[in-house]
């Protein structure tokens, strides 16, 4: 399948996950990766340029509409509700925060959640609230895959760990393990290996 | 309720909205505008959108309600500072050398938050008494909460937002607090005029040299994202400005060949073709 789309979700402590995930894919990773982590409303730049000198793919802070493309990694703009469309492109919105968040992570992975179903694979890092618990249990009764990064290894585990409490997700791995299952995974859907 | 009403209970509801209220949201942007609905719904006691088709059929005053309900409000002033700097150092003293006065439109406001980010701004420059301020509003009662004394929520966010913009100055000289609230001095909007905005096409004899018209395009489809584009692009003399928000592109080639971008990162664009 080669409509795969993979969401990482997160807020206080994901960031050096993030980046060390980014760093360890390889350059034919493929599946397109959308990252919503809570980030500070007033800083519009440099994000996703610190990201980008860590990733061997480019990352990318999408305008509203933009198409979702293979072998790209899209990060949610500050300040903006970050939503997948139907026809697979994004749309940005300045509602209110929902959970103090915007960028919401419910609102992200809810809409792609409908939009892809079977073929996300979603993922709630480390995080300091409840933002994300909602939308992970939602790809899983849509028949996602949900992986949660380990409490334990977490920084921060509330967000962890408020999804556990609501959801039982498919797996529960560390930051490596992650990084394993994403190239696995992408291997399968692009090489057949 | 994040997940929004379904397709088809969309489709049901726009076309009759569109039937008995002549207003068509079917080409609004789908994922925002279905969660909107839903949250209208629960907000309302009701529950489920043909509950909700049926009250608004059968009960004048709610369709107004629901308007109020689906709008998107700016409840930030200087969003974006670094934007709103590039109008006030390069924008504004350019039209202001350039003309005898500046007409500035807002169109489709909900809030008062941009046309007192850009009376400030205009106060500060000195180029109130040059320029007019036409403010659209999309209902009735959006326009009276503004003219009757503007309360501003997110007041910390917004003085941060200030002094961003401008570090020198004191943000609370622009307004002042009672019972605990934060009004808006109204002085500032002198040279303001607000008006109803019809959805139909504006005739708008007056050529306008800039137009602030930010996160809004982003509720729309690509296809009335056009319609709206053209509609402000034959208000826009050329030479104009359109200002637009941080993440909101010009999508559409012909649309594109009227603009010129002057600041590709806070999204100003200056029209480039002739009337």
């Amino acid at each position: 399948m080669k409509n795969k789309i993979i969401l990482i979700g997160g807020s206080a402590g994901s960031f050096s996950v993030v980046t060390q995930i980014l760093t360890e894919l390889p350059k034919n990773f493929r599946i397109p990766i959308v990252l919503c982590l809570h980030r500070l409303k007033h800083v519009r730049s440099g994000f996703a340029e610190a990201l980008s000198l860590k990733s061997s793919n480019p990352v990318i802070e999408p305008y509203d509409k933009d198409r979702i493309e293979e072998g790209k990694i899209y990060i949610a703009p500050a300040n903006y509700h970050l939503y997948i469309e139907a026809h697979k492109h994004f749309a940005l919105s300045t509602e209110d925060s929902i959970n103090h968040s915007r960028p919401s992570i419910d609102v992200t992975f809810v809409s792609t959640a409908s939009v892809y179903k079977e073929n996300v694979i979603a993922i709630i890092l480390s995080g300091a609230n409840n933002d994300g618990a909602y939308g992970i249990k939602r790809v899983k009764d849509l028949g996602g895959i949900t992986i949660v990064q380990n409490p334990e290894e977490c920084q921060v585990s509330t967000m962890p760990v408020s999804s556990i409490r609501i959801m039982k997700p498919d797996f529960i791995l560390s930051s490596t393990e992650i990084i394993k299952y994403l190239i696995d995974i992408n291997n399968k859907a692009f090489f057949g290996k | 309720m994040l997940e929004g009403i379904s397709y088809t209970d969309t489709k049901k509801l726009t076309a009759i909205i569109k039937e008995r209220f002549n207003l068509d949201f079917s080409n609004y942007a789908m994922s925002s505008f279905r969660h909107r609905v839903s949250v209208a719904i629960s907000k309302f006691n009701l529950v489920s959108a043909d509950s909700l088709i049926e009250k608004l059929l059968n009960d004048s005053y709610m369709f107004d309600l629901f308007l109020k309900e689906v709008s998107i409000y700016t409840t930030e002033m200087f969003r974006d500072p670094s934007a709103w700097k590039y109008i006030s150092e390069t924008v504004l003293p350019k039209l202001a050398s350039q003309n005898e006065k500046i007409n500035i439109w807002l169109p489709e406001c909900t809030s008062g938050e941009d046309i007192y980010t850009i009376a400030i701004i205009l106060k500060e420059l000195g180029l109130t008494q040059k320029s007019n301020i036409t403010a659209s509003f999309i209902s009735n009662s959006l326009m009276t909460s503004f003219s009757q004394g503007y309360e501003i929520k997110k007041m910390e966010l917004n003085k941060s937002n200030y002094l961003r913009f401008n570090e020198k100055n004191d943000f609370s000289e622009y307004y002042s607090i009672s019972n605990y609230k934060a009004f808006m001095n109204s002085d500032l909007l002198k040279n303001v005029s607000i008006e109803k905005f019809l959805i139909a096409p504006m005739i708008n004899p007056t050529m306008v040299n800039l137009i602030i018209y930010r996160n809004k395009l982003i509720f729309f489809n690509s296809i009335l994202q056009f319609d709206v584009l053209t509609m402000l692009t034959n208000s826009l003399e050329c030479g104009g400005f359109l200002f637009i928000g941080a993440k909101e592109n010009i999508i559409n080639p012909e649309m594109r060949k009227h603009y010129k971008v002057i600041s590709e990162h806070e999204r100003i664009y200056k029209r480039i073709s002739k009337n």
